[in-house]
């Protein structure tokens, strides 16, 4: 087999482990006002509700449907939190060509900041180079 | 037709195609598809991709309801208003991409 058909099934073999792993999992979050309670799964799918009796009551009941959105909302943003890092390392190394350009753009970056570390703030001499910055 | 033009004409097909399918994706997206949630409760509304946006209730229907009984309606209304969503989407999908063949 040659090696880009093997690190291809490779990733097949781990995207399919990780996607069993967050089938598998479960986050649970609750409302702001801690009446509703909603679980996903890993992969976000909706699987249980739990609504508290208090909130058909009342004026609970008014803000009852932004509490079942709202929980479900953060259950979901926990399962995507915490499976975004699985994600990025399982597809994020995937295409060299685009990740090559990154360091030089660093370089750059890096650059800048020490150009910024040599002014002296303290002094109200001139800057040797950039002189347009102040 | 000679082979340059016949390549330049599914060229022109591939490109339609491909734009087709684009437009019927940001459709599919943004428009919100609102679904019943059982026993009279309300409804609920998702985006094209299948989010939850809102969920409505109607609060007489739901003075008659216990906590566990109106979270498993709204729970399947949310399922069922996901999935319809998700099912639409690939229709449009296909549909645009069957079209302009």
């Amino acid at each position: 087999m040659s090696a880009p058909h093997r690190d291809l099934r490779l990733m097949q073999e781990q995207a399919g482990e990780l996607d069993a792993r967050l089938a598998a999992t479960r986050h649970t979050a609750r409302s702001g006002d801690q009446l509703v309670k909603a679980t996903v799964t890993g992969q976000e799918k909706l699987l249980e509700l739990r609504i508290d009796d208090r909130a058909l009551h009342g004026a609970h009941v008014q803000n009852l449907g932004l509490s079942i959105v709202e929980a479900v909302r953060n259950a979901r943003g926990a399962a995507r939190a915490s499976s975004l890092p699985h994600l990025n390392a399982l597809f994020g190394k995937q295409p060299p060509p685009i990740a090559a350009p990154e360091p030089a753009r660093r370089e750059a970056a890096r650059d800048d900041e020490e150009n910024f570390e040599e002014l002296d703030f303290l002094t109200d001499d001139e800057p040797e180079t950039g002189g347009g910055r102040w | 037709m000679n082979s340059e033009e016949r390549l330049y004409h599914l060229a022109k097909e591939i490109d339609a195609r491909v734009a087709a399918v684009e437009q019927a994706a940001k459709t599919g997206e943004s428009l919100p598809l609102v679904l019943d949630i059982g026993a009279g409760l309300g409804t609920v509304t998702v985006d094209g991709l299948g989010g939850l946006v809102s969920v409505d209730l109607a609060r007489d229907a739901v003075a008659a309801q216990t906590g566990a009984s109106l979270a498993g309606h709204v729970l399947r209304a949310i399922t069922d208003a996901e999935s319809a969503a998700a099912t639409r989407r690939t229709s449009m999908l296909d549909d645009a991409a069957r079209e302009t063949r």
